[in-house]
Order: C-alpha cells, then sequence, then structure tokens
C-alpha cells in the first residue's frame, strides 16, 4: 500500500554532484540560520548591539512567566481551531472536486489556486472592506431592511478565525484532493458489496485510506498558523497577542534578540511535535500532495 | 498527468513572483545617479519626489518601513546601502548615540536657514549637528458626536457608554505613556510600581478597545467600527477629510509631541545627492507641498506663504496656541524599563 516499501533502495556511491548544489542551499539558507538562532537564544541580550556573546540560560528561565504561557496556549489555540475549520470545509471541498469531470476539475483547481497570485495582505483587507462597518455585507443587509444597526462583524475572534482558515484552505485542499484522487474505487465498491452502507463505507474505507492526505494538509495548515499574526492584527484588531506578535515586539521594540530567538525556537518545538504526530501516525516520511 | 495541474500552476505562480523581486532589484540610474531613501511609506509625497527627479535627474529609490524600529534595523545592517533616512525624534536619539549618521555641512545647505528654531536644538541633536526636522505633530482624541459622548481628555476614553467602540494606536510607548500621564505621572515613567498602575488601568479600558492598529486607525472611525480613538495628528487628519463630522480634541492631560526629522547615514554611497535633496526639500514651496501632502506641522518659516489657509486651520494638525508649548517628548528609556514597557504590553494583551 505504502509507495515507500515498494520502492527499491537505489546504491549510493559518494555524493553525487547533480545533488551538491541542495546540500549546499540547505545549509546556507536552512542549516546556519537555524544554528545562529539556536546560539543567540544562550547569549546575553543587548539593546545596542542586540545580544553579547555571554553565556546565559536565562532567556529559556523567561519562558516559565505564565503571561508568555498564555500566549503559547492562545497561538495553539487557534493553530488547532484554524486546522480543524479548514479541514471540515476543505476535505468536502476536495471529495466533490475529485467526483468532478476532468474539465470542471481544472477549473475549479485554478479557482483554489488564483487567489494565491494576489498578496495575502491585500486579500486580507478585501474582508476588512467586505466585513467593516460600512462594509459590503452591512450595506447590503441594511439596504434590504434585514437589520437597521451594522452588524460589528470585524474586529473579534470569529473574524481572525475566518481570515485564517481563508488564508490556508488551499493548504488542506490540494493534499486532501490528491489523496482522494489516488483512492481505489473498487474498494469502496466492495464495502458496499458486503453489506456497508454508505456511511460506514465512508469511515471504515475512504476515510483511512485517504489519511495521509488530511493528515498532511492538518502540517500544512497548522504549522504556518502558529507564527501568523497579521490576520489577528488586521481582522481581529491587535487585542490579544500571537507568538508572532511577541516575537516581532521582542526583536524590535525591545530589541531582545535572544528572547526573540528562544520564542522562535518555541514555534520550531510546536511545529516539531505536530510533524512528528504525523508521521507516527501515517508511517510516511515525506507530506502527502507535496512529494 | 492531469491531477498534477495544481502542483505545475504553483510552481509557475511562484516562479512568477520570483522574476518580478529580480526585475525590481536591478533597475538603472537616472542621468545623475541615484538617491536610496528609507522612511515610511508615502512620507515623501509623490508630487514632491516627482518634481525632485525632474529638477536634479537623480532616480528614486525608496525602502519603505513600518515603524522606527524597523528603519533602524535596516540601517544597522546595511549602512551603506542608504542615502537619507527620515525617522522619528527618539530612534534619531538612539542612531546618533550609535555614530550611524553623518554631521552634516551646513555649507552645502543655502536653504538651511529657512527652518523654524522651535523645531531644532532638541534632546536627539542639542547643536543641530545631524538632523533637519521635517513633520511634527502630536497624538490627538478623535470622536464621532453621533456615537460617543464628547471627549476632552484621555481619561475619557474610559467612559462607559464607549464599551467596545475604542480605537488606539497599537504603540506599546505612546499609549502607555499617556495612560501614565493620565494617572498623573510622567509621560516618560520609569517607576515599575507605577507602571503597574499604568498597566491595570489600561486592563480596565480593555473592554472599550475595539481595535489597536498603529498604521490605518482612521479608517475604522471611518466605517464606524469605532466612535472614538487616539492616534497620530496626520491620522486624524485623514478621517476628518473623509467624515467632517470628527471632532478633535487635545488631551487636557497635556499633549504628547514628535518631530520626524531627515538625516545622511554616516556611510551613505550617494551623499551629493542627499545634499542636494535635503537642500530641495528645505525650500519653502517644496516644503509647504510636502506638509500638505503628509498632515503634519511644517517645521519651516519660509513655507508659511504657500501653506493653505485650510491646511493652516485645519484643527487636527494645527493645535490650539498654547498646547504645544509645554508638550513633551517620548523619550528613550534603558534597557530594564523598555523590558517592562514590553512585558506589560503583552499583558495588557493578554488580559
Amino acid at each position: 500500500m505504502s509507495r515507500a516499501k515498494v520502492r527499491q533502495p537505489k546504491k549510493r556511491r559518494g555524493l553525487p554532484a547533480a545533488v551538491l548544489p541542495m546540500y549546499i542551499w540547505t545549509a546556507a539558507f536552512v542549516l546556519l540560520p537555524l544554528l545562529y538562532i539556536v546560539v543567540v537564544s544562550f547569549m546575553t541580550p543587548d539593546r545596542a548591539a542586540g545580544a553579547l556573546p555571554i553565556f546565559t540560560l536565562g532567556n529559556y528561565a523567561r519562558l516559565a512567566d505564565p503571561i508568555f504561557l498564555d500566549v503559547f496556549l492562545r497561538s495553539l489555540r487557534l493553530a488547532l481551531e484554524t486546522t480543524v475549520i479548514t479541514f471540515l470545509l476543505g476535505y468536502p471541498f476536495a471529495y466533490c472536486m475529485s467526483r468532478l469531470k476532468d474539465k470542471a476539475k481544472n477549473i475549479v483547481m485554478l479557482l483554489v489556486i488564483i487567489p494565491f497570485w494576489t498578496n495575502s495582505l491585500l486579500r486580507t483587507y478585501g474582508w476588512i472592506i467586505m466585513l467593516r462597518g460600512n462594509g459590503v455585507v452591512n450595506t447590503l443587509l441594511t439596504g434590504w431592511g434585514l437589520i437597521d444597526q451594522p452588524l460589528s462583524l470585524l474586529y473579534n475572534y470569529g473574524s481572525t478565525l475566518l481570515g485564517m482558515a481563508y488564508s490556508l484552505i488551499p493548504f488542506m485542499i490540494l493534499p486532501a484532493y490528491s489523496s482522494v484522487e489516488k483512492l481505489d474505487r473498487a474498494a469502496v465498491e466492495a464495502a458496499r458489496d458486503l453489506g456497508a452502507g454508505k456511511i460506514r463505507a465512508f469511515f471504515t474505507v475512504t476515510l483511512p485510506l485517504t489519511l495521509p492526505g488530511i493528515l498532511s494538509g492538518c502540517v500544512l495548515v497548522f504549522v504556518p498558523s502558529t507564527g501568523m499574526f497579521f490576520i489577528s492584527d488586521l481582522m481581529g484588531g491587535a487585542k490579544v497577542s500571537m507568538l508572532g506578535n511577541l516575537i516581532n515586539e521582542q526583536v524590535h521594540t525591545a530589541r531582545n534578540l535572544p528572547f526573540a530567538a528562544v520564542l522562535s525556537l518555541v514555534m520550531l518545538a510546536m511545529a516539531l511535535v505536530f510533524i512528528f504526530v504525523y508521521r507516527k501516525a501515517t508511517g510516511e516520511s515525506e507530506l502527502e500532495g507535496m512529494a | 498527468m492531469r491531477k498534477n495541474i495544481g502542483k505545475h500552476l504553483t510552481a509557475v505562480a511562484l516562479s512568477a513572483a520570483l522574476c518580478g523581486t529580480l526585475l525590481a532589484g536591478c533597475s538603472g540610474g537616472g542621468e545623475n545617479g541615484v538617491i536610496n531613501v528609507l522612511t515610511y511609506e508615502g512620507y515623501f509625497p509623490d508630487n514632491v519626489v516627482q518634481k525632485f527627479t525632474e529638477e536634479t535627474g537623480i532616480q528614486w529609490q525608496f525602502t519603505a518601513a513600518s515603524s522606527n524600529e524597523e528603519m533602524y534595523d535596516k540601517l544597522r545592517t546595511s549602512p551603506d546601502m542608504y542615502d537619507i533616512v527620515l525617522c522619528g525624534d527618539y530612534m534619531l536619539d538612539t542612531m546618533v548615540q550609535s555614530d550611524m549618521l553623518l554631521a552634516l555641512d551646513k555649507e552645502k545647505l543655502p536653504n538651511y536657514g529657512n527652518l523654524n528654531p522651535d523645531y531644532q536644538s532638541k534632546f536627539y541633536d542639542p547643536d543641530n549637528t545631524y538632523t533637519v526636522p521635517y513633520a511634527a505633530g502630536s497624538p490627538v482624541l478623535i470622536y464621532n458626536p453621533e456615537t460617543s459622548p464628547a471627549l476632552s481628555s484621555f481619561s475619557d476614553l474610559w467612559d462607559e457608554s464607549l464599551a467596545g467602540k475604542v480605537v488606539l494606536l497599537d504603540d506599546i510607548r505612546v499609549i502607555q505613556g499617556f495612560t501614565a500621564q493620565s494617572l498623573g505621572y510622567d509621560l516618560n515613567e520609569t517607576d515599575p510600581a507605577k507602571l503597574e498602575e499604568v498597566k491595570n488601568r489600561l486592563i480596565e479600558l480593555k473592554p472599550n478597545i475595539k481595535l489597536f492598529d498603529s498604521n490605518t486607525p482612521h479608517n475604522a472611525l471611518v466605517s464606524g467600527d469605532a466612535a472614538a480613538g487616539f492616534m497620530f495628528c496626520s491620522q486624524a487628519a485623514t478621517a476628518l477629510a473623509e467624515n467632517p463630522n470628527l471632532q478633535i480634541a487635545f488631551p487636557s492631560e497635556g499633549a504628547g509631541f514628535g518631530i520626524d526629522c531627515i538625516a545622511i547615514p554616516a556611510e551613505a554611497p550617494n551623499v551629493d545627492n542627499a545634499y542636494t535633496f535635503l537642500n530641495f526639500i528645505l525650500d519653502g514651496e517644496n516644503s509647504a507641498m510636502a506638509s500638505e501632502g503628509i498632515l503634519y506641522i511644517s517645521c519651516n518659516q519660509a513655507a508659511d506663504a504657500y501653506l493653505s489657509d485650510a491646511f493652516k486651520s485645519n484643527p487636527a494638525v494645527y493645535p490650539p496656541d498654547g498646547v504645544l508649548s509645554d508638550a513633551q517628548f517620548i523619550m528613550p528609556l534603558d534597557d530594564a524599563t523598555t523590558q517592562i514597557y514590553t512585558d506589560n504590553w503583552t499583558a495588557i494583551k493578554n488580559s
């Protein structure tokens, strides 16, 4: 069933020249910056220089402060809720999309992807124009006489969730779609022939077989949501601090680079835990639909 | 093949974006070279920039920053990339302390005498060695009389009738500073116990707050999402232009004051062009054009003749006489106090 087991690993002799640029790229733009963050996280904060090369564990000790714990929990909650919403909307969407005729499928796929060509900040401002006090939605509703006073649709937790789910849903749809496409319909038919109802066949056959795509989508939505803060700032009214805000404030206002590094590592740890769970659950090392 | 269309489209979109970025990076210079400018978006109005390019043949290359802190970071990491930096008073102080700015040669600035001495010799540059003041202003209260009670002091924002209706600058120092002032403390309070009181006072304000926004707070007021707010004068003036019914008030507890100045970084690559620009912007007519564009108080005496009456009587820009005479600056603070301000802000946002 799993592709990884079917594929025979090729024997490698030395380092093929063709992949060398990739290793250099990874070392220069992934490993070194990461190493830099780890080193800075143990340095002593200094406003003028950014960080002084004096070893300290004090930056990590500050994590115990309850005000930061609140921020972690809030970011985690927002990321999890965003993931659940994108799954609830994105999976049925991907499922239906895979049932379309080829031509319609391509059109729908384009509609999912085209908004990506616009800057995400612009799309967020688009939502603000729709939802604000004198925005499109309120103008229509009052115009039709459905409401007397404009509704307060912006600057609350709900609008933050809406913005997050809207921005990240393609990351759920694409891998879920790739998984549903690969699903062997014969397996579902066999379940039906053996007497399973539509719902039972879905939960015992379709869902487990498309799980790699779903989980891969969850990783792709969850990981960026832990760090995304411009949506909570713009659509949520910046009334709460997210992990991303905290890092931004530590870098720019407090100029405490070491503590910002510690917070970045916390964010990285949250993502790693999530990816670890993914790999345990699926036995796959690569993300479905992205490999 | 077909099912991979998504992946291909994503790849095409990403490569297109990359090409765009690369192309933007390789533009040539004008006939008289280039000038690299670092400041807030729109802080040198388009018509002023256009006039400068036409008159001098120097090509304008602009880098936008969204805060003073960001400008400091950019200048620190690439000190030889910018010819002109325009930023706020307390950040200039840090830049002067860190030897990041060039001592100006006034011989090269025939228009230097146009400056209004009221806006010179401030704490960040007592001998006027490094900076040319460009714009001044104070944050103001602004409210919609149809949905908000009349405001006259900063403490009025705590009024119960304003529940969920207030927009505030998302600014750690300004908001905590003014709250301290409204409690009878200093705008630059450093006593941790008093800052704790400020924090608790702001937590009490939380139910009234609709949103924090530093960049476009006027939008929420114009759209009706907020009924009252506290924002920089240019933002209040923008709101007033869109909705003339809005009312402006300067907080009775005392005004805050800020001056944004132009400076040349110590390692600027095109110093001559930077002087050409400084002298251009010090000209009365050009300076007036810039002030009317950005809606801040002009720091140039020669500009007075060119400023329209409508601008000079704009209540959001020009406060009543005497308001600014005892106004204080937001001053740079030591590391430990800055950390208290930042952590208290997180606690306020958490509440």
